[in-house]
């Protein structure tokens, strides 16, 4: 188990991929590097991308409304790491970012050993993409000075609090799409599915899709599947989104989820000796800090999904959760920064359209939240079972609070699957994935006929990155699917 | 034949068959029941037997009764003991005697009476508990096709024959027959509850169709469950076609499984046959061939009865020889043995009754020869399987067992109600359980919240049958169902 976790990634871990977990990875890169756009989008004009090691870029040409191929177009950036030998190569792999915000700078970048980036070149050009409205591709643009606070209420938020964040956030969604223009009503799933359509016809025209989609990458691969499933070659899904319920549903089985994540972190300290807290009970140094340092509370939320990864999952936290309890708070600055949205770009207005990015992709796919009463309801269940992390459910950054006063209704409003039968589809899952909970693997997995199902015995998000036996059995999957038997189980 | 080869025959009893559970009526709270007698079985040795008067339908407690029996062998470990456990037979079919006795070993009974009384029952309309009755001469002939569906006139025959066999077993069994489905027999298990003074709540495990008794148990009387595992399941949220196609379709997912087990084992009789000719052809020197493979391959691969019985059995075939083919055709007949000739013909009703009560009649011709050809198409070898009539003689259940059923259903499909939490509830399946595959599983457990989850990486039928570690995960969280996390991965 700790040896494994040895390969897993470097300091910035933790800018992960999911937004479901608050974390927002770094986005809008320098904005200088204007995108070469191809005349036609089959011709690819691939250079080395200027801020990533060891990585080629290009921009594809697609149109901001999928219905409208005629209308306005922007250029979507793809990078690349090629395939190291040409004799072993398999074609090409395509890495749905999640998120969403999650784009190239960070699947070739901060995240590029975590998922074996350089291990599947051994066989694929790994081809990943900034999806519409982040990093370089038409990134999405608001008034910096209309950025809300980060909403996390300490307890259940009145309804005045309520009614003031639909205030706040309507009116900076409104600068989003004032200064954004159309693309910020084409942000959803099925927009995003358009564009992996235009990826695949450039860049393997003459072969299915072959894709590895985790977080809410699934979410866009799950919409492909329904769009395009003729198109698929092999699709693996892990960590996945399930699109059959609603926004509070899903909010509610994530934060069910961290909790049960904070159980089990307090379970290894009570075991482990290694862990700094060990001999103390972790809840009560937990809420004693949360206390007087409110943020530990978002903190340790996100680093769940990290698992026992020794630099930011639980060593780290326990480590975090002891300075700041002897007053300490560095450790805590260090990781809420490394977290943080907004990146490196120089523009304000990228900046603050990073904060907004999220929203307008769940909003689109799950709509706006209005119904006070109705959350309140589903919020108080969640604080019966969850009472440390209820808060959660309200919060922006992966919470209901992300979609409340967003302005229009979703574009793409959940659903059960309507896809045919799929064995060339791999529903992937850990078994304690905070942010993505093994519930949603399983209600997906029912949702596509003849689907193979993976489940791995680990701790934190996706399984690849945590499970040796994960990778390995989707990488063969990927290769060829009839190759995996309808299950595995990976024991760790 | 070694004693192992014995657990087959059980297994598929419980095994082949759908269950159903439903909305019970309520329970009329009796006083304190009368202190059970528990004297020696008359026809079981070493098992102690007692009765309870119970309703033949629970929404009138004050109407008609009869005597269900209860049968128990006693804590063998007064030390550890934790009150009493009753397993909630499957099938439909299998009463105390099989449950154990015969199957006695393979529940692992002997290591679950150094804790508790180990209870079972004969389920209404089965054994000494109001057995059915049914004229010996209107029992329906085996007349399903093997290679094709059946024709509108076959089906119509077949509608015929039945009604006048069911309407006659009415006539003969009197006012139970009107009471089989999963939520009376669900009132049953209330009643027992009571009986056994498990006054903080009810501890059980059921097994295949039990699972479904189960399930209906915790819809009607959820808040008086203590622990209850439910293993090897079936879904009744799905019709009756549905539930027969997954059958059929796991049943072909696993002889090519089987198959490939030949193909890399040398101790497999076929190992280096192509296995698929084999069974074609021992199948057109022996039509009944096809039935015990279909039943046998619930034992999974088991090395003295599931994989290399039946590949033992094919070679011989082959070769002219019916020893192993004889000896499987009397260890897997379902029939009864009872001198009464009426109750013998009555086993041939119980399988629909239970199933007819719990999903209804089928008279859509039309539909089921849709649902048929898909299955046809997907598990070409196991078709017919989705057309049986005869349930017992074929030992599988198949959609025209309900064609002619005389009343709507009592039960119908429906998902388990929403609400509650269930931590104190188990659904555990092997990855490969040929009559009740995973998907099942994982469709209930995404019905009961907070239910904990078993897969065990395992072939067979009910996990704790073929997996020690799920075994044993069982009996934990028998003991102590708080001990348990909220999904365990058996690796075998």
């Amino acid at each position: 188990m700790w040896s494994l976790h040895k390969a897993i990634g470097g300091a910035h871990f933790l800018a992960v991929t999911l937004t479901l977990a608050g974390l927002h990875p770094a986005a809008g890169a320098a904005p200088s590097g204007a995108v070469d756009v191809a005349s036609s989008p089959q011709v690819l004009q691939w250079t080395a991308c200027p801020n990533i090691p060891d990585t080629e870029c290009a921009g594809l040409d697609v149109p901001v409304d999928p219905a409208r191929p005629d209308g306005e177009h922007f250029a979507l950036r793809l990078g690349r790491a090629a395939a190291k030998d040409p004799a072993q190569r398999k074609g090409v792999l395509l890495i749905i970012p999640g998120g969403p915000g999650v784009g190239i700078d960070g699947m070739f970048g901060q995240l590029r050993s975590q998922f074996r980036i350089d291990d599947l070149r051994r066989w694929y050009d790994v081809v990943s993409f900034d999806p519409r409205g982040i990093g370089q591709s038409s990134p999405i643009r608001c008034a910096p000075d209309a950025v809300p606070p980060a909403f996390e209420p300490i307890g259940h938020p009145s309804l005045a609090e309520f009614r003031a964040l639909a205030g706040a956030n309507a009116a900076f969604f409104q600068s989003c799409f004032a200064a954004t223009g159309e693309l910020m009503a084409h942000l959803s799933a099925m927009d995003t599915v358009a564009d992996i359509e235009r990826i695949r016809q450039a860049l393997s025209p003459n072969d299915g899709l072959v894709a590895y989609a985790g977080s809410y990458g699934s979410a866009y691969a799950a919409a492909y599947l329904e769009r395009t499933g003729d198109h698929v070659k092999a699709l693996v899904l892990d960590g996945v989104v399930d699109h059959s319920v609603d926004l509070p549903t899903l909010i509610a089985r994530f934060v069910l989820s961290v909790n049960d994540a904070f159980d089990r972190f307090a379970q290894w300290c009570d075991q482990d000796s290694a862990c700094p807290l060990h001999g103390r009970n972790v809840g009560t140094v937990f809420d004693a800090v949360a206390a007087t340092t409110p943020k530990i509370r978002t903190a340790v939320a996100k680093f769940m999904a990290a698992g026992r990864d020794p630099r930011q999952g639980w060593p780290a936290i326990a480590q975090m959760l002891a300075q700041v309890s002897a007053g300490d708070t560095s450790a805590l600055e260090k990781l809420t920064h490394a977290a943080s949205p907004g990146g490196t770009a120089e523009d304000p207005w990228i900046v603050a359209g990073a904060k907004a990015l999220p929203s307008g992709v769940l909003c689109a796919d799950f709509g706006p939240q209005r119904d006070y009463e109705a959350l309140t309801a589903a919020g108080a269940a969640v604080a019966l079972r969850a009472p440390r992390f209820a808060w959660r459910f309200w919060a922006t950054e992966a919470g209901v609070g992300d979609c409340v006063g967003w302005p229009s209704e979703a574009t793409n409003p959940p659903h059960r699957l309507q896809v045919g039968s799929h064995p060339n589809v791999m529903v992937a899952n850990g078994t304690h994935d905070p942010p993505t909970p093994l519930i949603n693997a399983l209600a997906v997995w029912l949702q596509i006929p003849e689907a193979r199902l993976l489940i791995a015995d680990v701790d934190g998000h996706q399984s690849l990155p945590f499970s040796r036996c994960a990778f390995e059995a989707q990488l063969r999957f990927l290769v060829d699917p009839t190759s995996v038997s309808t299950t595995t189980l990976c024991p760790d | 034949m070694p004693h192992r080869a014995l657990v087959p025959v059980a297994l598929v009893l419980v095994a082949l068959f759908a269950f159903a559970r439903g909305t019970p009526a309520a329970v009329a709270q009796s006083g304190a029941p009368p202190p059970l007698q528990w004297a020696p079985c008359d026809d079981i040795p070493a098992v102690e037997c007692a009765g309870i008067e119970v309703p033949v339908d629970h929404a009138r407690p004050d109407g008609a009764t009869f005597t269900l029996r209860l049968g128990r062998l006693p804590n063998t470990d007064p030390a550890q003991k934790r009150g009493s456990l009753l397993i909630i037979p499957g099938g439909p079919g299998p009463g105390i005697k099989i449950i154990l006795v015969d199957y006695g070993s393979a529940l692992k009974v002997d290591e679950l009476r150094r804790y508790f009384d180990v209870v079972s029952f004969d389920p209404r309309g089965i054994e000494r508990s109001n057995p059915l009755r049914c004229a010996p001469e209107l029992v329906p002939p085996v007349i399903a096709p093997f290679d094709r569906p059946p024709t509108r006139e076959e089906f119509e025959a077949v509608t015929r024959a039945n009604a006048a066999f069911y309407r006659n077993c009415f006539e003969l069994t009197g006012d139970l027959m009107h009471y089989l489905s999963a939520m009376d027999t669900a009132g049953d298990i209330e009643r027992i509850r009571q009986a056994l003074g498990q006054n903080d709540g009810l501890v059980a495990s059921g097994g295949s169709y039990g699972s479904g008794y189960g399930a209906a148990y915790l819809e009607g009387f959820g808040d008086r469950v203590k622990t209850l595992v439910l293993d090897g399941i079936l879904d009744h949220s799905v019709d009756l076609a549905t539930v027969i196609s997954r059958n059929d379709l796991s049943v072909q997912a696993s002889f090519d499984r089987f198959a490939r087990w030949c193909a890399r084992e040398p101790a497999c009789a076929l190992h280096g046959r192509d296995v698929g000719a084999a069974y074609d052809a021992a199948v057109a020197a022996a039509p009944f061939v096809r039935k015990l493979v279909a039943q046998f391959l619930a034992g999974g691969n088991d090395p003295e009865s599931g994989w290399s019985l039946i590949a033992r059995m094919l070679a011989e075939v082959v070769a002219g020889d019916t020893a192993t083919l004889d000896e499987l055709t009397r260890i897997g007949s379902l029939a009864s043995r009872d001198e009464d000739p009426q109750v013998r013909a009555g086993k041939n009703a119980i399988i629909p009754g239970v199933f007819c009560s719990d999903s209804g009649p089928q008279r859509d011709y039309a539909a089921l020869l849709d649902a048929g050809a898909t299955v046809a198409r997907l598990a070409p070898r196991f078709a017919w399987k989705f057309w049986v009539a005869t349930p017992l003689e074929l030992s599988s259940a198949g959609v025209l067992m309900c064609a002619g059923w005389p009343h709507e259903a009592r039960n119908p499909p429906h998902r388990l109600p929403a609400g509650g939490s269930y931590p104190n509830v188990m659904v555990a399946n092997p990855t490969y359980d040929p009559p009740t595959p995973l998907s099942n599983a994982v469709s209930v457990w995404l019905q009961i919240p907070e239910a904990r989850l078993l897969i065990a990486d395992a072939d067979g039928h009910q996990s704790l049958v073929v997996s020690r570690c799920a075994f044993d995960a069982h009996l934990r969280f028998l003991l102590d169902p708080a001990s348990t996390p909220p999904v365990t991965l058996c690796p075998d």
